[in-house]
């Protein structure tokens, strides 16, 4: 294709994996690094909410029942309601959390709530365990999967594999970041999160209700992991209940790549760490891919703890 | 929601001391109870769940009464009653095991070795204050130490007196090295960057099955190499802590006098080593050359490695005139329950004196409060250092017996969920109290390996009761950090501040 040569298609396709794993990848980040925006907290159950969203919405499949590739209205109108039934659950989900983990301890030494959390996520993930079972389990391919390269555009290349499915990731993820930045730039609720992050004594002062604040902002990190979870699962078409402890180690990753508390940081390090698990895997091989990423993760919190786009002043006494 | 829980927090924090221990203990096995009602898949008998989780109960009170009663008396009574409880526990617990069949005696063992490692873990999060999230690197690091140098294949084969401390020096030293640069480092970064060390060290064991090495030392280490290694890794450890209290860039500015007499030092030992080497290349200890090897299974990857090397007394065997290995010891679970105390004690022991020493308050001087024990003349780098060292070493010592008494070690042994079981055991007992941590972790671990891995599923054996195990240790993870943050068996200063609310 385009005169490519072998090697050239590989790398073409190892990039376009890397953007869809950015992709997912980033709906994650985004919770992690608003949470710890508002509220300083390494929130670390939130990798589980991710599985909490691919094992919930199997759950609302498998009660519509719909036929194996969706088709008409099953695709149309039934996807984008289960989409945001699972959102809204998990996004509820996260809240709870917080009441039941986090609010007790907001006053308490910072490592008391990342204990919690950690007690949270061992809690969720046993309780995924026996709720599903332990096993592998099989998310069944409701995504048509078309070849858009061979099949829209009468493309023949060699290796590149480039299906409706990744272009379905994309077209869901990337909308959703930019509303996301939509609301937090443009709405009231958005502004009084921003000040809430500056400052949550003084946006109190200023009639701020801070509290339900901090919900909101679990609420819709929650929704994102969710919604990464029902795409992981019509992606991938499998997981398991420990899936959130991986991915919410890499999105945590992406976000302290690009600066933590910083939204468009965020989903610019899910990318990074996507391309770079995805060339990792192509090149050097998947099982030193959790190494490579670890280790980037150590250099970055030792020697830059800001990350890429957050501001060296932001954090002290590091 | 948020009024009525920190009401009721408030309303259990104003309860005495032991009905709040109570109150914990019996909400954290409720946790089990309502999971399993709330899950239709698992139809539990709920009397005999409710029966066995009262036995269980009534144990740790009973522990919890001892532990109390232990404390007020006179200190050579206590040493008498606890070492006759240690010496006659594994006759009695023969007995036990006859009478219901479950195993307990190697649950001990392996509750005693948890104690062990959480002791190190001690340190490093009770002590020190620094959150480790990847203590099972550690762990692993002694575990694979003892592996490789005893692993019969590698040809190295060192004794196992010899071989569990230089696993101590080495996990010490990687204690330094994963220390060192997260020193800067604020709490909760700290913990995730030792949580990406817990999980890439099991990760490089795993692919370090088929690494190719140019070459290997094939020599029998003798006793003289052995010491020469510990005053070696002491030295480093030494030049390590100088060098980055310092900035490396002032080099210059260290005493010269002391770094002229460290190399000395290390040059006079290399001598010393090859000469001893060559005097004793006999067919004892018998010396080999640097060999070229194309491809050396150092790990042996997700397959691990066995059989491993057992304590043998070939010395004794020698000088009475037994029969070779005769006194070599297999899987007798008394021996290793011996050998375990023997191990543990000297961790406990140590634990105990660092807990009072110059450096154990001048690491909870640098947990309260880091600027200010600057300020008083402590070197806060020196101390958090020496923790992660000193913690590391604890681990590695329990690692390679571990690793000894298992016979068999792979990755999947130092996996996360070990780090937060110790990390469990070390907040539920409470945080840097040392008889806490042995009395917690004896109870947790047996918990975990008689009621969680036997009791349950021998009542309900249809059901995957196993996957209840992380239901409670996570709920109870979260309940203890909510509600009695000082944890089940607090210092007793700890507790005083507690209750008065004047530490949070």
């Amino acid at each position: 294709m385009f005169g490519m040569s072998i090697d050239q298609e590989v790398f073409v396709q190892q990039v376009l994996n890397g953007l869809t794993i950015g992709g997912y990848l980033a709906l994650i980040a985004l919770g992690y690094t608003m949470v710890y925006g508002i509220i300083e907290l390494i929130n670390f159950a939130h990798g589980d909410l991710f599985a909490f969203g691919f094992l919930f919405s199997l759950t609302l499949f498998e009660y519509f029942n719909p036929a194996a590739p969706l088709t008409g209205a099953d695709l149309y109108l039934l996807l984008p309601f289960i989409l945001l039934i699972t959102m809204a659950v998990t996004g509820g989900l996260n809240v709870v959390i917080d009441q039941i983990a986090y609010r007790p301890l907001r006053s308490a030494p910072r490592l008391a709530p990342l204990l919690t959390a950690v007690g949270m996520s061992f809690a969720l993930e046993a309780i995924f365990a026996i709720w599903k079972g332990a096993t592998q389990i099989a998310y069944p391919r409701y995504f048509p999967t078309k070849d858009v390269f061979r099949e829209w555009f009468d493309l023949e290349p060699v290796i590149i594999f480039f299906t409706t499915k990744d272009v379905f990731l994309l077209s869901v993820t990337i909308p959703l970041m930019i509303v996301l930045a939509l609301f937090i730039d443009r709405t009231r609720i958005g502004k009084a999160m921003r000040a809430c992050a500056q400052d949550r004594e003084a946006a109190a002062m200023m009639g701020i209700n801070v509290n339900r604040i901090i919900s909101m902002t679990f609420f819709v990190g929650g929704a994102l992991a969710g919604a990464a979870g029902l795409i992981w699962g019509l992606y991938i078409n499998s997981g398991r209940f420990l899936m959130g402890f991986e991915a919410g180690l890499m999105a945590f990753t992406a976000a302290v790549l690009g600066g933590i508390g910083n939204i468009r940081g965020a989903v610019m390090g899910s990318f990074i760490i996507g391309m770079l698990k995805a060339l990792s895997d192509g090149y050097i091989g998947g099982e030193w891919s959790r190494a490579i990423i670890f280790g980037i993760l150590i250099l970055l919190l030792v020697f830059r703890p800001s990350g890429i786009l957050g501001s060296t002043q932001s954090i002290e006494k590091v | 929601m948020q009024n009525n829980l920190t009401l009721l927090r408030h309303r259990f924090q104003a309860l005495p001391s032991n009905q709040q221990q109570l109150v914990a203990v019996g909400g954290f096995l409720a946790t089990t109870v309502v999971a399993g009602l709330l899950n239709q898949v698992i139809s539990f008998d709920l009397l005999k769940l409710i029966y066995l989780t009262l036995i269980f109960i009534t144990c740790v009170v009973i522990a919890q009464w001892l532990f109390n009663y232990i404390q007020i008396l006179p200190r050579n009574i206590q040493i008498v009653t606890v070492g006759i409880i240690a010496l006659t526990a594994p006759f009695i617990l023969r007995e036990l095991e006859k009478m219901t069949d479950f195993g307990l005696l190697t649950q001990v063992n392996r509750a005693l070795i948890f104690v062990a490692l959480a002791q190190g873990l001690n340190v490093v999060v009770g002590f020190a204050g620094l959150l480790d999230l990847g203590y099972a690197a550690f762990f692993a690091i002694g575990a694979y130490t003892f592996g490789i140098l005893t692993w019969p294949s590698h040809d190295i084969e060192l004794s196992f007196f010899l071989a569990i401390w230089v696993c101590a020096v080495v996990a010490s030293i990687f204690g330094m090295i994963i220390g060192a640069p997260t020193l800067r480092l604020r709490g909760d970064y700290l913990a995730i960057v030792t949580l990406a060390f817990g999980e890439i060290i099991p990760t490089v064991v795993r692919n370090l099955g088929d690494f190719s090495f140019a070459f290997r030392p094939v020599h029998y280490l003798n006793g003289l190499t052995f010491i020469f290694v510990l005053f070696a890794g002491w030295l480093l450890i030494n030049l390590l802590i100088r060098v980055i209290r310092r900035d490396i860039v002032d080099m210059e500015s260290l005493q010269r006098d002391r770094l002229v007499r460290t190399v000395a030092i290390i040059a006079v030992l290399l001598i010393a080593s090859g000469v001893m080497r060559v005097i004793a290349s006999d067919r004892e200890f018998e010396l080999k050359s640097w060999e070229l090897v194309e491809d050396i299974n150092l790990t042996g990857g997700s397959q691990g490695l066995t059989p491993l090397g057992k304590p043998s007394f070939r010395l004794v065997e020698e000088s009475f005139g037994m029969e070779k290995n005769s006194l070599r010891v297999g899987v007798n679970p008394t021996f290793w329950y011996y050998a375990i105390i023997f191990v543990t004690g000297i961790i406990l022991v140590a634990a105990r004196r660092l807990d009072d020493s110059r450096l154990g308050r001048a690491w909870k001087a640098v947990r309260e409060d880091e600027t200010a024990a600057d300020f008083m003349g402590v070197d806060p780098i020196r101390t958090k250092l020496l923790a992660f060292a000193i913690g590391a070493s604890f681990s590695g010592l329990a690692g390679a017996v571990y690793a000894s008494m298992l016979g068999a070690i792979f990755p999947e042994l130092f996996r996360f969920q070990v780090s937060i079981t110790l990390l469990i055991i070390v907040v539920l007992s409470g945080r840097g109290s040392v008889w806490g941590v042995l009395v917690g972790g004896l109870i947790i671990s047996i918990f975990d390996g008689v009621y969680l891995a036997q009791v349950l599923p021998d009542a309900f054996p249809d059901e995957p009761v196993e996957s209840l195990r992380w239901v409670f240790f996570g709920a109870g993870l979260l309940f203890i950090m909510v509600f009695r943050p000082q944890g089940l068996f607090p210092v007793r200063t700890k507790a005083r501040e507690q209750n008065q609310g004047a530490n949070t």
